[in-house]
């Protein structure tokens, strides 16, 4: 069974337990791959596709909470685990918490919940992913009329809140709805659903 | 070949139990009998012994029988007091000894002695050897019993004096009793020195065991100095001086103990009684004896109390041993968090392999290559826990060994790698900067504590900054540094106990720590280990 699109990155500095991990998801159909140190994971990064990261939490001179406030300063549509040998609750909290990670995991790891975690996480980088790509086409102006519509406002109000001609909006509504390839209201607003969140 | 009681009773019957009580009694009286047949018969061979010289006023102060008397009593539980009461005078009637019409009034006198012996043992032992100080501790009580004894024994054959063959006045004169109970005392005192330590360490042998070392030549040098200057002294003035012994016996006691004490009296008293034949008068010769007898009385005592002191030295070092035991222990719960992580690591990798090969195997499909790799994997983290938990074994444990020449690198290395996990946790940069090609005599369990509570501490100093490890010849000694650049502001260093420790394992290896504050902030602290126990390799 190969899954859909999406690359699984591995960071942690016990370079056995990471190669063991990239064989074992490899094995499931997954595209993986292992880094040992998290700077180097940083800059082979970029925010082209889906991606998961599993991340060790105690690595040194970067840790894995560094690591994920990184990729969330990015705006990064990476979904984030967390593996640690030195689980502490408050590690634990700021995980999910401030950093929306997916799941904190002691090691050694259950690996049915680490695979779930990463089939949950990989289906969630693609909606973001494919979220992105549908408003990417969209200018600085159509965005504004996309947001305000994904509230329900209708054309009157968005047009008085923009202080613009209701015939402008119309038409900016008519572009957003092509450019995001939505049939009616209720695909922006689920785009919007999932953009929910991320500051983008 | 005991049974216990328990054992015994429950096989049933009363009437069993009774078969076995009174078979436990034959085989105690049967015990009882040879005891005092062997008893009796060494007591009269060396009762003849002494009647060989016994009638040369001065040689007939030593009386080896007590001796034998002495060491049977002390050796043995309390009960062989009565066998020996009653065997001396049967021997006594026996061979002949005492005869004729008072012979039994004589022999029942002669019972005096041993009495007197068995209430002071059994005194000493009650009263004087619990306790703590040098004055209780073995071997003191043995030497105040085999001090008091005669006395006793005198005192409680003064009657047997009067009626034996050495009174012959009707009303004796004060000076007529007080040396003959001293002539007795000093006699089996003599007796009891030369005779019951050797009989006492034969019978003790797994407890007493004298050990070789260097300060046999010290003493033997001494020795041989002393007896230089008695020959110097007797060449030139043609008379014999046994004083420059005596001291130089007294400094052997003190320094090799009891039993070169024994050896030398030993030597020196064969020596005077029947090697010296130079003519001299009666005084002459008494003193000359008495001289003997108190090189042997007191170098004994002196050896026996530098005996008793080192074996408080002993008991003091093993206390010493169990509070570094209870230190280490305290420190690896300590780092009980840092274990848990440090085998969770490689347990990880372990649990992800393994299932995969069962999976493999279950499913008939065990590819050799993935086999390959999967096992060699398994291997790996497999001797790396091995290792790991053999290291914190070592480490927990009771550090029994000796003193071995360790190798500096891998002191340092296994320092660092007892506490590389929690130093990461506290986000301290630990590494080592210089490990030498030194080794350093020691033991390595406790080095390693000194070395990892100063890491402790100074990894507690500066959470999140740098703490580093090395190693350097200086100033005559080998210096193992532990530097941190301390930014805590509250300068965290704890109650400061893993320190008072590690000092203590410093002294203990005839070295020192101290410490420096180092610029713009932090500190330096140093092992210092002395020079001659270090070799470069």
């Amino acid at each position: 069974m190969i899954e859909a699109e999406g690359v699984v990155c591995i960071v942690d500095d016990d370079a056995d337990l990471g190669a063991s991990l990239v064989r074992l998801l490899r094995r499931q159909g997954f595209n993986a791959q292992s880094f040992i140190d998290p700077s180097a994971f940083l800059s082979a990064h970029g925010n082209e596709g889906p991606c998961c990261v599993i991340t060790d939490i105690m690595m040194g001179a970067i840790s894995g909470l560094d690591l994920a406030h990184r990729l969330r300063e990015n705006h990064s549509a990476t979904a984030i685990i967390f593996i640690t040998a030195w689980p502490k609750t408050s590690d634990a909290v700021e995980a999910i918490r401030d950093l929306r990670g997916l799941d904190y995991l002691e090691k050694p790891l259950n690996t049915e919940r680490l695979l779930d975690a990463v089939k949950q996480g990989l289906a969630w980088s693609r909606n973001i992913h494919s979220a992105l790509t549908r408003i990417a086409s969209l200018s600085p102006r159509e965005r504004q009329v996309f947001n305000l519509m994904a509230q329900g406002k209708s054309s009157k109000m968005i047009a008085q809140e923009l202080r613009v001609s209701i015939k402008t909006i119309e038409d900016h509504r008519a572009a957003v709805m092509k450019k995001t390839a939505s049939g009616a209201i209720a695909g922006v607003i689920d785009i919007a659903r999932r953009l929910d969140g991320l500051a983008i | 070949m005991r049974l216990s009681q328990g054992e015994a009773l429950s096989t049933g019957a009363m009437t069993n139990g009774r078969d076995f009580l009174r078979g436990q009694f034959v085989n105690t009286a049967l015990r009882l009998a040879l005891i005092a047949v062997v008893y009796g018969a060494a007591f009269s061979l060396l009762h003849r012994v002494a009647a060989y010289w016994g009638d040369d006023l001065a040689f007939s102060l030593w009386f080896p029988a007590a001796g034998l008397r002495f060491a049977f009593l002390w050796h043995f539980p309390p009960r062989i007091g009565g066998v020996v009461i009653i065997t001396e005078p049967l021997v006594h009637i026996l061979t002949g000894v005492v005869a004729g019409p008072t012979a039994w009034l004589i022999a029942l006198t002669s019972m005096g002695s041993p009495m007197g012996y068995v209430v002071t043992i059994y005194v000493v032992k009650t009263y004087f050897s619990r306790g703590t100080s040098s004055l209780t501790t073995s071997p003191m009580p043995v030497g105040f019993a085999m001090l008091l004894c005669p006395l006793a024994g005198a005192l409680l054959a003064f009657p047997s004096a009067l009626l034996g063959p050495a009174a012959n006045s009707a009303n004796p004169a004060w000076q007529e009793i007080i040396v003959p109970i001293g002539t007795y005392w000093i006699g089996d005192l003599l007796g009891i020195l030369l005779i019951a330590p050797p009989l006492l360490w034969l019978a003790d042998a797994s407890k007493s065991r004298f050990r070789v070392t260097p300060r046999i030549w010290e003493a033997t040098i001494v020795m041989i100095a002393g007896s230089t200057v008695s020959a110097l002294i007797w060449f030139s003035t043609a008379s014999v001086h046994i004083e420059p012994l005596l001291l130089c016996s007294i400094w052997v006691a003190l320094r090799l103990g009891r039993m070169a004490a024994w050896f030398i009296s030993c030597i020196v008293g064969i020596t005077v009684l029947l090697l010296i034949d130079v003519p001299m008068t009666l005084e002459q010769r008494a003193n000359l004896h008495l001289l003997a007898a108190s090189l042997a009385i007191a170098s004994y005592l002196v050896g026996s109390y530098s005996d008793a002191e080192a074996q408080m030295r002993d008991a003091l070092s093993r206390k010493d041993r169990l509070l570094l035991h209870a230190d280490r222990l305290k420190t690896l719960r300590a780092m009980s968090v840092a274990v848990i992580h440090d085998i969770s690591q490689p347990l990880s990798t372990l649990s992800i392999e393994a299932q995969y090969m069962m999976r493999l195997a279950e499913a008939n499909r065990l590819d050799p290559d993935e086999l390959k790799t999967t096992s060699r994997l398994i291997d790996r983290k497999v001797t790396h826990l091995a290792d790991m938990v053999r290291h914190m074994r070592q480490f927990g444990s009771d550090g029994a060994d000796p003193a071995r020449p360790i190798s500096v690198p891998s002191l340092l290395a296994s320092v660092a790698a007892l506490i590389k996990t929690e130093a990461k946790a506290a986000r301290v940069n630990l590494s080592i900067i210089n490990a030498p090609a030194f080794s350093v005599s020691g033991r390595e369990v406790e080095l390693q504590q000194a070395l990892v509570n100063m890491v402790r501490n100074a990894i507690a100093a500066t959470p999140g900054g740098t703490v580093m490890l090395d190693a350097e010849q200086k100033d005559g000694a080998l210096h193992l540094n532990v530097r941190d650049d301390g930014k805590s502001i509250s300068q965290g260093r704890g109650m400061g106990l893993g320190l008072i420790i590690a000092h203590t394992i410093a002294e203990a290896h005839g070295g020192r720590i101290s410490n420096q504050a180092l610029d713009p902030s932090g500190s330096c602290y140093t092992l210092a280990l002395p020079l001659p126990s270090v070799r470069h390799d």
